[in-house]
């Protein structure tokens, strides 16, 4: 029962933080690879075909056709970022920019 | 007889500047340390023995001579391999770089060591380009813990950690740009600042993301620290990101007390938000009741939940880390490591609004925090909510990648300091932050060094034979 510092917190609890339910996400992926979950009908919410066509949309055919596992893997934490991502902003809201104007405020 | 391994900066700047001891005997003696214990870590990428003897032999006829340079002059230190020196390759501790990777100028840090008389002694691990790590299926094997070998560093300024830890320098150049600095310095039991944006040029190392990237001083001790930002702080017009600001004397607050200074304790972060390990908990709250024992009162201070500043951090990073590294992701993705390309290439997939609100976002979250500040000299907070796992147990390595409380600083841009705060039952590193107002390091160093000074965390080493 290594599973969360031998714990279980991580798995008994009845709701998980982003942080967590993202770690138990890379889990699945990394030690179940997508492509048998595709096959196997188990994808749950990453869309292997969606990740690979975005990919060479994108110009990364060579990533999709060597490392499709990767491509998947890395195009459902981007949706996921989507998810967690907090916009509440009005329109005249800057980004903060790189660039100073002068001085040292931030 | 000296003991050149842990020396800390401020003795050896004394022995050094009254000709007590040689820098080529230092040097000489820590370049020993490395070749007979560093094969157990693997701290260093690239070790440069003869430029380094080159160096110490020019410091050493300098100081015969009466003219010594400042705390530094002699002194060895590395760098982690993404930040430029000439005559040494960068490698970023990836294939990707290991042809065509040696500089022609120095980074702006590297510059600043350089005319402060201080001795490369080489370059130092990292995570593939600052993010993909720990790996195995890299060129060069990743750092390990030297209070455990079997454990991880923390990272990415992986090899900097370890190398501090080992006595191999006293002085290390990590990055941070998600808890870099921190990262390490939390899980090997060291000083690591992450000091404001705009503090340190980021000229001649490689970026990741350039709003949120920072270059940071890791020591042994907090004094240390502070003699090593003295240093390497300073505007650079070169870095379009560095401050037209002045510095003061980061040292100049440090053996001031603490009594009557207003700390916050940003709780959410690691009780509710995450909650911490028991151990690691427990060492920030005896820390509490110290910086309380000596007149400091202490009071709970709310920011945005964790998770907000996380997802704004990584929106922000995978969208610029993967800007720069585009075109070689579409042309030779077989020469980066698995961690490497999993993680980067998220940023492939985030639209251009996420990324451009992930900034908007960011800019709320800085005056968010100015706002709560106010009434607060520094914050205290958690750093890494687990002590260092099993450097093989990838299970264990990604869960605690994510599993901290860094990431909101490099976001708000403020200065935040990784102290040690003791050991967790296994006889691994504990840490705490302590975080502050934009351009208020020397506050920081004044709390962390009151801290210290009551306790004797930094005075312990790891078992390694001398």
């Amino acid at each position: 029962m290594a599973l969360y510092g031998g714990r279980l917190r991580g798995v008994l609890r009845p709701r998980l933080t982003s942080a967590e339910s993202e770690w138990l996400h890379y889990l699945v992926g990394r030690f179940y690879p997508l492509e048998q979950r595709s096959r196997e009908g188990r994808m749950g919410d990453i869309d292997f075909e969606k990740a690979l066509e975005a990919a060479r949309a994108a110009g990364l055919d060579r990533m999709a056709d060597r490392y499709p596992d990767d491509v998947a893997r890395a195009f459902a934490f981007a949706q996921s970022l989507r998810t967690r991502i907090t916009i509440d902003v009005e329109p005249a809201d800057e980004p903060a920019h790189v660039y100073r104007a002068a001085g040292g405020e931030l | 007889m000296t003991d050149f391994a842990f020396l800390t900066i401020a003795d050896a700047a004394k022995l050094l500047s009254g000709k007590d001891i040689s820098p080529v005997e230092y040097t000489q003696a820590l370049l020993d340390r490395i070749a007979a214990h560093d094969s157990a870590f693997n701290s260093f990428l690239h070790v440069s023995a003869d430029q380094a003897l080159d160096g110490a032999r020019a410091a050493e006829d300098e100081i015969m001579a009466g003219k010594w340079r400042g705390p530094l002059h002699g002194v060895p230190y590395a760098l982690k391999d993404i930040v430029d020196a000439v005559g040494i390759p960068t490698t970023c501790h990836s294939k990707v770089m290991q042809r065509n990777s040696l500089p022609e100028m120095d980074a702006d840090v590297t510059d600043r060591f350089k005319k402060a008389g201080a001795v490369l002694l080489g370059k130092t691990a990292t995570h593939e380009f600052a993010i993909g790590g720990p790996s195995f299926d890299l060129p060069w094997p990743p750092a390990r813990n030297p209070w455990n070998a079997a454990h991880f560093t923390g990272g990415s300024s992986s090899g900097s950690g370890a190398a501090l830890a080992a006595g191999f320098v006293p002085a290390a150049i990590g990055t941070d740009t998600g808890g870099s600095v921190r990262n390490p310095a939390s899980m090997c039991g060291l000083v690591g600042m992450k000091a404001t944006y705009g503090r340190v040029s980021r000229r001649g190392v490689f970026p990741l993301s350039f709003t949120l990237d920072h270059v940071g001083p890791m020591t042994r001790t907090v004094e240390d620290n502070a003699i090593l930002l003295n240093v390497i702080a300073g505007h650079d017009p070169q870095d379009p990101g560095s401050a037209p600001i002045g510095k003061p004397d980061f040292t100049s607050r440090l053996g001031q007390g603490i009594k009557g200074m207003r700390i916050g304790v940003i709780r959410h972060f690691f009780e509710t938000d995450m909650d911490a390990d028991p151990e690691m908990a427990k060492g920030i709250e005896d820390a509490l009741d110290v910086l309380r024992g000596m007149g400091a009162e202490i009071r709970d201070i709310t920011l945005a939940p964790l998770d907000h500043y996380a997802a704004t951090n990584r929106v922000i990073l995978l969208s610029e880390a993967y800007a720069i590294h585009e075109k070689w992701f579409q042309e030779r993705p077989e020469d980066y490591g698995e961690l490497a390309r999993q993680r980067i290439m998220g940023g492939a997939f985030i639209r251009a609004a996420d990324y451009v609100n992930g900034t908007r976002v960011k800019a709320q979250l800085v005056q968010a925090y100015k706002e709560a500040m106010e009434d607060f000299d520094v914050a205290i907070t958690a750093s890494s909510m687990d002590p260092a796992c099993e450097i093989e147990d990838a299970e264990a390595t990604e869960r605690t990648y994510g599993r901290q409380a860094r990431a909101p600083f490099n976001v708000l841009g403020a200065p935040a300091l990784a102290v040690p705060t003791g050991f967790s039952s296994s006889g691994l590193p504990l840490s705490m932050q302590i975080v502050g107002k934009p351009f208020d390091e020397a506050v920081i160093y004044q709390v962390a060094h009151a801290y210290e000074q009551a306790t004797d965390w930094t005075e312990r080493r790891p078992p390694i034979a001398a």
